[in-house]
């Protein structure tokens, strides 16, 4: 049964410009020895060119090159962990490597039962938050929703949508309840009876059809279930400043959308809403043009260019480079966040990971796929390091992401590609 | 001018009332007679997969075209997947259909655990994995065909393809099997245009909801669901929409007392548009309490939030498909069958002639469905799944995202793109509504074009009245436009940020015209595009993927075609050369399953295109898809052979309009455990519906008595006729006929004693004062002309 309980006063005032307020979730417990909190993903697509990703030195010596694809990121050096050398060894190409990344393949009868990271973090700590995961998609809705442009799965072949309006998902996050005690009252006792009597019907339907159609209503009545998780459990956070409202789906706004999406995700968990959330920038096969760093070909056209062509590699590592500018943003706004207990900030308790879909975007591999982890993920996470992996595969990631989590999976994905996370990482 | 008032008592059951001693109305009602011919399938055999064909004519007519499309590309010697134990040679080579057969017969007798490799492999279920990935997923038509492929090389089926007990294989087509029973979730679209119509509002919603899954190009497979996402904005919109609606056009009532009666007629009302059919007594009083709960702040809130709260009921979310059992199937309910047609061809919820249908149990006739598919057809408001349709077919529901360096192509603005699609959307509509076929839109000497546009391609911008927007036919003979592959929706969707491109271009032809999906590019291999060299066509510097043998297998099924229509710009417009060199666009069709050949620039490909049995066949089996949503169950060929398959270029209307005499659209395959749709128990059965006209007889009792009750019809020129059309344990429906027996026009007035509650009232506007409701008639129905007939049709829910 869910807690009903008041909406804390305060909600429906619209307190302006209070982004980063001090107000995390007294739900949320702090954690304890060497545990994160959180989970935060960024994705970017299209694979990279690894020498001009690739660091120098390795171990705590590392030195990130200027001009090199991570060079926003030189700032952050100290709380980075960069990672070379980990394979998919569940996919490849494109389609295989965005199915991949997150889930590592494997279907449903295993240990993380054919769920992305994101969607098997949420099943397993987000029960009792407002929303058990918050997906947020930058130009994610042109081509719907297929195998190339979803990077979540609630289960096999179960795609989770992100949402690629800020406007509306802002107001889908801060939905607020205006009004006196007594109206809200009354709201909400609608409400309720209006999820009571759908989940009604769509029982009924359950009990007419197959297995295959009830299998859709029971993904239906589950949603239903969060929607009323979200609509009656406890907000902790003054209402901030809505982002302004922008057409979602024009190239051009790409810059402003990206981080009107980070800001929100780290709302989000600042403001104790869900400890798990994802922005997915554009997808695989991503035709976005990077004009804003003087690109005029699409970014996947770039991303397969040639060793010859210096002007068409100048061009793909400048878009990556961006990348890496809004990753470094994304860690910007979290360690400006203080935790509301004092201990450090959003980003030293958040485990940050920023995944791409492909390695060689060239050779349509997933080799050696960049990964990028930041804070110290409460303790569990030792950074400042370049470590090269050396074609293990991804999935020691995934579970030493879980493990920093405070989760107890041994494999993640199919357990034919191993057990057990990265030891390295702490 | 004069008036006629008429009145009558009508108190229940099946009546035909006549006023002032005339005759039965004479125009017999529609739908009359026959029974509901049940075995829809039939017919749909001829050329179907599975008829008797030897091994050899099995594999070289059946399968061959499928292997040569889906797998040659890599199954050939110096091919990717050259050194595999199936290698292909091409039809040049001698004895080429023996060597291939036997490539097949090789993999049919090399077997894991039972499994030939013919089907291990494609279908991605070989431990070791399939080097090109899965091509054939077990439970396709495709896989089928290679299951019975396999079966009759290894000696497991016979010439008819039948086993040892007689019983055909599985993907053997022989009668037309329906698939499963469904609950198809509206698409966005069709959402926001339900809530149009059902609201009376202008506003179109579909972008407050987040893009679902699209599935071999289109937005609407059966498989879509609602996630909490998508709930979430289902919840938002109708709270806003209930808040916000104008209640006064939607309540069939007025309150008083505590609103309740009010209440209920106005759900069992509604409901019957949202929910497309009759609501059960359990449906009104689940609405009924919602209704209580927020009566407290008056009836107006209490009705607002029974429309919240119906907005996202499943019965409105889900077109059910679920049918009545009916045999070991099930046989769908004239309500979804209403559904069904109104969503196929306008893309919303029935409108009140076809509820009527479906009330009365017209539609489980054969000649009502085609009737009514015609009539919706002939309406405007199938442009507008017309448009849907072609977007995803062709892909240019991209057109207006699709990325372009504005340096290079100034002229492309957000207008002349817009303007592109309409033009595409113009001519395939004009084609359509004139029996235009296939051929005729790929090689059209015309097309139409607003002035912008028509400046924008250099071509005139026609003569003669113009249609809103400037819009004109415009010939184009002696241009180089014609056809749709030169219109420039498809020639700019298809093209890349700086250039044209023959790899998008041939790829679209390939799978959306030729329905042959290709791989995707293979891991380890260097594919970048080449680098745009000013000394190069674009030709030229694609060249190096005939050169080589690793990209040649899959590049020669997809440049060759995009060669020919290398004189259209990324920008869709028509260049004399490229970059100043000249260009070479010879192009070809390799590898296919009938459309080999050779041509020269767009309008070769076009006419080649225009006379393939390939083409044709998928376009049928675009609107299969379309038309029934992707889906696992349906076997897809089999519906394709069904309504034609490639045997000659169709109409562009054909295959929709086939869809409806098909199995799947009246019948559902369904498990032991399965119920019946909601609300079937107070549906009329198939062939329970009332004859309307019981008696033909011209010359009915002439018995002039004019004097039953106070006759508000003295004249006697005015007869009435009242014909209950169905009953149920909830509702009835009737329709009422006033005839002019005079000798001069006049407007009519019917005052009836409505038995229950009014629903919906059609070809009449209804008022109810003191338990009478008088129905006058709609502006092109009030006046009757000697001689002539009104009617109108109103049902009604019992208590």
């Amino acid at each position: 049964m869910l807690s009903r309980r008041r909406f804390m006063a305060g909600l429906g005032a619209s307190l302006v410009a209070a982004p980063f307020c001090q107000l995390l979730s007294p739900g949320q417990a702090r954690a304890e020895g060497g545990r994160a909190r959180r989970l935060l993903i960024f994705f970017s697509p299209n694979g990279t060119i690894h020498r001009f990703w690739r660091p120098e030195g390795e171990g705590r010596g590392f030195t990130i090159p200027e001009g090199s694809i991570l060079a926003p990121l030189i700032p952050w050096r100290d709380r980075l962990l960069v990672l070379d050398g980990l394979d998919f060894w569940t996919g490849d190409n494109h389609e295989g490597g965005m199915a991949a990344m997150l889930t590592n393949g494997g279907g449903g009868s295993t240990e993380t039962r054919g769920m992305s990271l994101d969607q098997y973090v949420a099943s397993r700590l987000g029960a009792q938050d407002r929303f058990p995961s918050v997906e947020l998609g930058i130009l994610t809705d042109i081509w719907g929703g297929g195998t190339q442009t979803r990077m979540a799965y609630a289960g096999p072949g179960q795609l989770v949508h992100p949402d690629a309006d800020p406007r509306r998902a802002f107001e889908r996050l801060f939905a607020s309840l205006t009004g006196d005690e007594a109206s809200q009252a009354r709201l909400r006792a609608r409400r309720q009876s209006v999820l009571d009597l759908i989940r009604d019907e769509v029982g009924d339907l359950h009990r007419r059809v197959g297995r295959a159609e009830q299998l859709k209503l029971e993904a239906h009545l589950e949603a239903l279930r969060g929607v009323e998780q979200s609509l009656f459990s406890d907000v902790s956070c003054p209402i901030p400043t809505a982002p302004e409202q922008l057409n979602k789906d024009d190239n051009a706004n790409v810059p402003q959308l990206t981080r009107d999406q980070i800001d929100l995700a780290v709302l989000a968990l600042a403001c104790g809403m869900t400890r798990v959330a994802s922005v997915q920038l554009s997808h695989t096969v991503s035709p976005v043009v990077f004009s804003w760093v003087g690109n005029t070909e699409g970014h996947h056209s770039l991303s397969h260019t040639d060793d010859n062509n210096a002007h068409n590699l100048e061009h793909f590592v400048n878009a990556e480079r961006w990348c890496a500018s809004m990753f470094a943003y994304l860690l910007e706004r979290l360690d400006a966040t203080p935790e509301a207990d004092g201990d450090g900030t959003l980003l030293d308790n958040t485990v940050v990971l920023w995944a791409k879909e492909l390695g060689d975007s060239r050779a349509h591999v997933c080799d050696s796929v960049p990964f990028v982890l930041a804070g110290r993920a409460g303790g569990a996470f030792s950074p400042g390091r370049y470590l090269k992996l050396g074609g293990r595969s991804h999935a020691h990631l995934l579970v030493s992401v879980c493990e920093a989590l405070g989760l107890t999976n041994q494999t993640f994905g199919d357990p034919s590609t191993g057990s057990g996370g990265l030891s390295e990482l702490a | 001018m004069r008036e006629r008032v008429i009145g009558q008592v009508w108190a229940a059951a099946l009546v035909i009332l006549a006023l002032g001693g005339c005759g039965a109305d004479e125009e017999a009602g529609p739908g009359a007679g026959e029974g509901s011919g049940a075995n829809s399938g039939s017919g749909a055999n001829s050329g179907a997969p599975g008829a008797c064909l030897s091994h050899e004519d099995f594999f070289q007519e059946r399968a061959w075209p499928l292997l040569a499309s889906r797998c040659s590309g890599c199954h050939t010697a110096g091919g990717l997947a050259g050194g595999t134990r199936m290698t292909f040679v091409g039809s040049d080579q001698p004895g080429w259909q023996a060597r291939n057969l036997a490539a097949v017969q090789a993999v049919v007798d090399a077997a894991e655990g039972g499994t030939p490799l013919l089907l291990l492999k494609p279908s991605g279920e070989h431990p070791a994995g399939h080097g090109g990935g899965t091509i054939f997923a077990p439970g396709t038509a495709h896989y089928d065909l290679l299951a019975q492929l396999a079966g009759r090389l290894s000696g497991e089926l016979d010439a008819c393809g039948r086993g040892e007990d007689g019983e055909p294989a599985s993907g053997v087509c022989g009668e037309l099997k329906p698939g499963a029973r469904v609950l198809r979730r509206l698409t966005h679209a069709e959402y926001a245009q339900t809530l149009q119509d059902l609201l009376l509002i202008e506003e179109d919603v579909s972008g407050a909801l987040t893009p679902g899954e699209v599935v071999e190009g289109y937005d609407n497979p059966v498989s879509l669901g609602v996630s909490t996402l998508l709930a979430d904005q289902y919840r938002d919109l109708a709270e806003r929409l209930g808040r916000d609606v104008a209640l006064a056009p939607l309540l069939p009532c007025a309150p008083s007392g505590d609103g309740a009666s009010c209440a209920r007629r106005f759900i069992a009302a509604f409901g019957l548009k949202a929910f497309r059919r009759p609501l059960t007594e359990e449906d009104v009083e689940r609405y009924l309490a919602i209704y209580a709960l927020a009566a407290e702040e008056g009836f107006e809130a209490g009705v607002r939030w029974v429309i919240t709260a119906m907005l996202q009921s499943p019965h409105l979310l889900y077109r059910a498909e679920l049918g009545r059992r009916e045999g070991d199937a099930f046989r769908l309910t004239a309500w979804e069958i209403a559904s069904e047609l109104s969503y196929l061809f306008w893309g919303t919820m029935p409108d009140e002639a076809l509820r009527e249908a479906a009330a009365s149990g017209r539609l489980y006739e054969p000649a009502e469905i085609e009737a009514q598919a015609q009539r919706l057809l002939a309406d405007p408001r199938s442009e507008r799944v017309l448009r849907r349709f072609a977007s995803q077919w062709l892909g240019i529901d991209r057109l207006p995202h699709v990325t372009r360096d504005a340096a290079l192509y100034p002229a492309l603005t957000p207008a002349i793109r817009q303007a592109m699609a309409e033009e595409t959307t113009r001519l395939l509509s004009e084609l359509w509504r004139g029996e235009g076929t296939l051929a005729e839109l790929l090689t059209s000497d015309h097309t139409w074009l607003s002035p912008e546009l028509a400046a924008y391609y250099g071509l005139p911008a026609g003569e003669g009245p113009a249609e809103p927007g400037g819009w004109r036919r415009v010939a184009l003979a002696g241009t180089p436009y014609g056809g749709l592959l030169t219109q420039g929706s498809v020639m700019t969707t298809h093209a890349l940020p700086t250039s044209s491109s023959p790899i998008h271009r041939g790829r679209f032809v390939r799978e959306r015209l030729l329905c042959q999906p290709l791989p995707p590019p293979p891991s380890n291999l260097d594919t970048a595009p080449p680098p745009v060299d000013p000394t190069l066509t674009t030709r030229e510097r694609y060249a190096r993927h005939a050169s080589e043998a690793a990209c040649k297998g899959c590049h020669d099924l997809i440049d060759p075609i995009g060669f020919a229509l290398e004189h259209y710009d990324g920008d869709g417009r028509w260049r004399a050369d490229d970059g100043g060199l000249p260009i070479d666009a010879r192009g070809a069709i390799l590898n296919s399953a009938s459309s080999d050949g050779d041509f020269e620039g767009a309008s070769g490909l076009s006419a080649h295109l225009a006379a393939s049995d390939d083409v044709a066949a998928c376009y049928t089996e675009q609107w299969v898809r379309f038309g029934f949503g992707v889906s696992e169950t349906l076997p897809l060929d089999c519906y394709v052979d069904a309504l034609g398959g490639g045997a000659a270029s169709p109409t562009l209307s054909g295959p929709a309009v086939g869809l409806i005499q098909t199995a799947h659209f009246l019948r559902r395959l369904g498990g032991a455990g399965e119920l019946d749709a909601p609300g079937a128990e107070i549906l009329p059965l198939p062939g329970e519906a009332p004859d309307p006209d019981p008696d033909p007889d011209p010359d009915p009792d002439p018995d002039p008595d004019p004097d039953p009750d106070p006759d508000p019809d003295p004249d006697g020129d005015a007869a009435f006729e009242l014909v209950e059309q169905s009953r149920w344990q909830t509702g009835y429906c009737a329709d009422g006929h006033v005839t002019n027996r005079g000798a001069t026009p006049w407007t009519w007035t019917v005052t009836l004693d409505v038995e229950g509650t009014l629903v919906n009232v059609w070809n009449a506007q209804a008022s109810a004062t003191q338990g009478r409701v008088t129905f006058v008639g709609e502006h092109y129905n009030a006046e009757i002309a000697p001689e002539q007939t009104a009617s109108f049709g109103f049902c009604a829910s019992l208590p």
